[in-house]
């Protein structure tokens, strides 16, 4: 019960730096900024889900699979955000599609 | 596979301690092995036949391909730049969250340049991976030593943090310049 | 506590729509490329709270995946156009080869 109730409680606060990421997302005036938003608050938003469905893990094996998925999201979402950073600084904000 | 000499293992010693990094490594190899397949597949199925041979042979993989220079991490500082890691990426959620919902949208975006004093490699490669995840910081691009950062909010000194996470992540990794001038 | 899953998935589901409309209007390149990311990061949330309240615990092996191709996106669309870099922008030091770039302190 109270795995329940705080499962709960972590995955309402990940949807809110989710809801939070998009918001950035659409309101920044540029990529770098867009990019920021993007990849921390969803980690975060990520991080917190994970926490709460380990609390309904059903062994060490399940968290740590949960535990895995986020390591690679986070270490996925930095690279692509620095990736795509480095692209829009040496080709300029606007690619023609040759 | 014969590697290029370097001018630390000229001695027979150094040469034995030398292949008894290696075994170790294949050792920590077949755990990470062992253990990234129970994740995935579970208990019974790392008793299978096919699991085992496996990972005997991802250890032996890293005995016969060649290998970078051996990184030298320092088991003691690990969890507090995990702790110290967990901190701040959540505050960095929280601050952009906060930033993005705010109504008058408080930024101000700007460029700056930091000049890292961190071996290339696995050093330089996790500062810039973690920068990204600090509150307002963001890695664009390396030439060099030279950082270009995409920063938030440029009247909120990001220097300090980035300094802060430089430290501890030289706190972590035994520099080998440093190494080899203390003992020559 | 199913429908609790199913609930959060589907305002997940909002948010990603809410962010293809960034996708489409862009103006940028990089802007289109952050559908990528948003499908990496909230598709793997969506796909977590899925296999909760399907009740299929293989949903969350295909959340793994879904993290490990989100970067092969990213890899793809900074690649695409081959490797040279315009002239307009500062020579890269190349590093990691003979010469030790430590050296120039």
């Amino acid at each position: 019960m109270i795995a329940n109730t705080l499962t709960v409680i972590l995955i309402l606060a990940g949807l809110v730096f989710f809801a939070a990421g998009t918001a950035g997302l659409l309101r920044f005036p540029d990529v770098y900024s867009r990019l920021h938003a993007l990849t921390k608050a969803d980690n975060v938003g990520l991080g917190l889900v994970i926490l709460g469905l380990m609390l309904q893990a059903g062994g060490p094996a399940d968290i740590l699979k949960l535990f895995l998925i986020w390591v690679l999201v986070l270490a996925a979402g930095t690279t692509a955000a620095h990736m795509v950073a480095q692209r829009t600084w040496t080709h300029g904000e606007f690619e023609s599609d040759r | 596979m014969v590697r290029v000499a370097t001018h630390r293992d000229a001695s027979g010693r150094a040469g034995l301690s030398r292949a008894r990094t290696r075994w170790r490594r294949a050792a920590w190899t077949a755990l990470a092995a062992a253990v990234l397949w129970w994740i995935l597949a579970g208990l019974d199925a790392l008793l299978e036949p096919l699991a085992l041979l496996a990972v005997l042979l991802a250890g032996a993989a890293s005995l016969v391909l060649p290998t970078s220079r051996p990184l030298s991490v320092r088991p003691l500082a690990i969890p507090g730049l995990i702790t110290y890691f967990l901190r701040a990426s959540f505050l960095g959620g929280i601050d952009i969250a906060r930033r993005a919902l705010d109504p008058k949208l408080p930024i101000a975006p700007d460029f700056i340049e930091y000049r890292a004093d961190l071996p290339h490699g696995p050093p330089l490669t996790l500062f810039m991976a973690v920068l990204s995840l600090l509150p307002g910081t963001l890695s664009v691009r390396l030439e060099g030593r030279l950082l270009t950062v995409h920063v938030l909010d440029r009247h909120s000194h990001p220097e300090i943090a980035l300094r802060e996470l430089e430290k501890r992540i030289h706190a972590a990794f035994e520099d080998p310049r440093r190494q080899s001038e203390e003992t020559p | 506590m199913t429908t609790f899953y199913l609930v959060a998935a589907i305002f997940l589901l909002a948010t990603i729509l809410l962010g293809l409309i960034r996708v489409l209007r862009g103006p940028g390149s990089g802007d289109r490329m952050l559908a990528a990311q948003l499908f990496g990061t909230t598709g793997v949330t969506i796909l977590l709270l899925l296999s909760m309240t399907l009740e299929t615990p293989a949903l969350v092996d295909v959340a793994l995946v879904f993290a490990l191709l989100a970067v092969v996106a990213a890899v793809a669309f900074v690649r695409q156009h081959g490797l040279p870099e315009p002239s307009g922008t500062p020579i890269h030091q190349r590093h990691g080869q003979k010469k030790d770039p430590d050296d120039d302190r």
